[in-house]
């Protein structure tokens, strides 16, 4: 297509070209690919995508299978711990709760053990707000302009050290698992730390400097909550005191949904379970400190393997499943489709 | 005098600069009004209107993932993806690839439209953005934001996961997405949009693994510390950012495919023409213009025999990709009505008239448009009583085009 001719110049005077540039953008000339889609391609395209999500779905359904997983709800069956702690003024006394179960087959490989919360929002937004991360990073901030309030002061005053709301609900049940074994009852070896992210743990969890950690603290109260300060949660391990507790930093990661599970603890792979858990009567020895039914929520404990493709949801294997066989099938309605017409082409010619 | 119109143009001539100064649009030639109509016209109508389309649905299809996790949050408004890369996403990361395809994307090639001018009544007609066109892209955003959401959630849902780790793939996903879409939607690839696209993915990821690597608390509450990474080291975040796209395109892949083998629409058929060989092409404009004559009734010269025409179907019958309407065409160009008084037939005329002139002027381009104007040519050569009716009905029809060389100022 030829330009657009400018105005011609008058009789002497070099008028300037008022034309938009003949460069390939402003012509709109740019060169340009048009995605030609021949028989060749598309078949191609659907069989090799159907090839990989069969492959892929069969793998990722073959490793959730693998996975072996023990859930039990303990709140249902510690019923007069639940009864208990329906009612607040007897947060003092303790209640203890036995759960048996029985594995028929060992469980081998590494095994965790998960507490497990139902109808617990803990992603709403209020709640997900009420956090102070720089007090959690050791710094020293002035907690009223964070957003833990109501959980910021006491009336005095006394900030709360950790302040906020979820830090204030954290779940506080204990959990050993003991082993019966030759009519004696071992306790399984568990590990308390490793549970929660590096990079939580080393970098954004920090307890505040000073030479002990009592003194650290100095200045600030537990939330209402807790029964015990928040230098004494560990005070086995001195790694594993402070803000950098791992159940606390557990818990203070937030989880997506009402009905979740969190990591509490590690099968230590020692004396009797170097392979894993072995099979035969186990029991669950529970403080239960945790009220649920206020919000008609239930506790579970789960002990399971880990895969690389998470824990056992088959959902995304099946997923890939369908998707391949929809391609292939996709792939061989193409091809027939082709077939088809191409008769009718040689058809047309003999006419 | 013209008291209101759609658009106004100007041709600047030895009469004055008045009209063009008075216009919307300004040409040198009167000539230059049919590219200008015909090309530009519908280009720029299809791109606008594609690019408004998909600004809906890409926003729609966005929000609509916070919604779907209201259910799961006690409808408490919490957002599982993080403020800043929520506020990106629009600003940054699938901002520029639309704004690049409302500029360069060309649906049907220049020569087509050119040769079609009955594709001008797509841009009338507003075919590509009506309420029909409208709600079926809001129902397509609402079913890709419900695969982008609900894909994740029953992968995560019973596990440990926390509420960013949640959102992070899900962002990933509708990115993905809404990326893919609209590559989808483009027709021609320039290596800018190619550029464009691959660069907004690439300054997500970047972004993301910058961001979550410096802020320690810099956004309470989200405050993201190496989510992003953590997640790339994840096979099952490749995994679900693999599957959860194609599942969400599957729908609109499938119905466009179709329609472009099974659809009857001129655009299409236009579409198809231009992946056609350079021979191939005039034949079967030729063959398009004569079949939408019949069905107008305005009479038609036959371009040839119809044992030429089979000849020259079964020749374009190389696949069904191609041209399967071709392999069905079956077409009759004997029985032709006379009726002249119709909309498509005056418009006809006027272009009629027009390439007659444009034919006869001394500057007309021969060389790439030979078969620019292929009812002047047939008109000249085939034989037979349809030639002749054409030009013993062309003066008195003459009388709808109206257009007086001397005006100045066109409007429509």
């Amino acid at each position: 297509m030829e330009n657009k001719t400018s105005f011609l110049p008058r009789e002497g005077e070099a008028q300037p070209s008022r034309c938009p540039d003949n460069s390939a953008f402003k012509q709109q000339r740019l060169p340009a690919w048009k995605p030609q889609l021949t028989i060749a391609s598309v078949l191609s395209c659907f069989f090799l995508t159907g090839a990989f999500c069969l492959t892929v779905g069969v793998c990722l359904v073959l490793s959730s299978n693998s996975v072996r997983e023990i859930q039990i709800n303990y709140s249902d069956k510690c019923s007069n711990c639940t009864k208990l702690r329906e009612n607040s003024s007897n947060w003092n006394k303790e209640c203890h709760c036995s759960v048996n179960f029985t594995l028929k087959e060992d469980i081998l490989g590494d095994v965790f053990m998960y507490y497990g919360l139902e109808n617990f929002y803990q992603n709403h937004r209020r709640y997900v707000t009420s956090r102070s991360d720089a007090q959690l990073l050791g710094r020293n901030v002035n907690i009223q302009r964070s957003k833990c309030a109501p959980f910021s002061t006491y009336r005095n005053g006394t900030p709360m050290s950790p302040c906020g709301a979820i830090a204030n609900s954290i779940f506080n049940d204990t959990i050993d698992l003991f082993y019966k074994r030759n009519s004696s009852v071992i306790q399984v070896p568990l590990l308390k730390t490793g549970v929660s992210w590096w990079t939580d743990k080393n970098v954004k969890f920090r307890n505040p400097e000073s030479y002990n950690l009592s003194s650290a603290f100095a200045g600030t109260a537990r939330p209402p909550y807790w029964q015990k300060p928040v230098y004494l949660l560990d005070e086995e391990d001195e790694r594993n005191n402070g803000f950098v507790n791992d159940d606390f930093i557990v818990w203070m990661r937030v989880s997506a949904f009402a009905t979740f599970r969190n990591l509490y603890r590690r099968l230590r792979r020692v004396r009797h379970f170097t392979e894993g858990l072995p099979a035969g009567n186990y029991t669950f020895r529970i403080a239960y400190n945790f009220p649920v039914t206020r919000f008609k929520g239930r506790k579970h404990v789960i002990l399971s393997t880990v895969v690389w493709s998470g824990g056992k949801n088959p959902f995304l294997g099946i997923a890939y499943l369908v998707s391949g066989t929809a391609a292939t099938l996709a792939g061989f309605v193409i091809t027939g489709i082709h077939l088809k017409l191409r008769k009718k082409k040689t058809y047309f010619q003999k006419q | 005098m013209i008291q209101a119109a759609d658009v106004g143009i100007g041709i600047s001539g030895q009469e004055g600069m008045q009209a063009v100064m008075a216009s919307d649009f300004a040409i040198s030639r009167f000539k230059h009004l049919k590219k200008l109509l015909l090309v530009h016209g519908h280009w720029c109508y299809s791109r606008l209107a594609k690019m408004v389309i998909y600004f809906f649905y890409k926003n729609v299809c966005y929000v609509n993932l916070l919604f779907w996790y209201q259910f799961f949050c006690g409808f408490s408004g919490s957002t599982m993806v993080d403020y800043w890369q929520m506020i990106f996403f629009n600003l940054f990361f699938t901002s520029v690839p639309p704004l690049l395809f409302g500029v360069l994307d060309k649906d049907v090639s220049a020569e087509t439209l050119l040769r079609l001018p009955e594709l001008y009544k797509n841009g009338q007609n507003s075919e590509i953005y009506n309420l029909s066109t409208f709600i079926i892209t809001m129902l397509d955003a609402f079913y890709q934001s419900l695969v982008c959401f609900f894909v994740p959630y029953l992968m995560y849902k019973d596990s440990d996961i926390d509420v960013f780790s949640f959102g992070n793939p899900i962002n990933t996903i509708s990115l993905l997405t809404i990326l893919l879409h609209l590559a989808l939607e483009t027709r021609t690839w320039t290596v800018l949009q190619l550029v464009t696209m691959v660069c907004s993915v690439a300054l997500y990821f970047i972004f993301s693994v910058i961001y979550n690597a410096a802020c320690l608390a810099c956004n309470p509450p989200t405050n993201p510390y190496w989510i992003m990474e953590r997640q790339l080291q994840d096979p099952i975040f490749y995994l679900l950012c693999l599957i959860t796209p194609v599942i969400a395109l599957l729908p609109r892949l499938l119905i466009s495919s179709l329609r472009g083998t099974f659809g009857a629409s001129l655009i299409l058929k236009a579409q198809q023409v231009d992946k056609l060989p350079k021979e191939q092409q005039d034949l079967e404009i030729q063959k398009l213009r004569s079949r939408k004559e019949t069905a107008s009734g305005a009479p038609v010269a036959s371009p040839a025999s119809n044992d030429d025409l089979d000849q020259s179907i079964s020749h374009l019958c190389v696949s069904p990709f191609l041209h399967p309407a071709a392999a069905l065409s079956h077409r009759d160009t004997e029985d032709q009505g006379a009726s002249p008084s119709d909309p498509l037939g005056k418009g006809y005329y006027f272009f009629n008239r027009w390439a007659e002139e444009e034919s006869a002027a001394p500057d007309s381009s021969a060389g790439p448009f030979f078969g620019h104007h292929p009812l002047v040519a047939s008109r000249e050569t085939a034989p037979g009583q349809d030639g002749g009716k054409l030009t013993r009905d062309y003066p008195n029809n003459f009388n709808f085009g109206s257009h007086r060389r001397s005006v100045s100022s066109v409007t429509l």
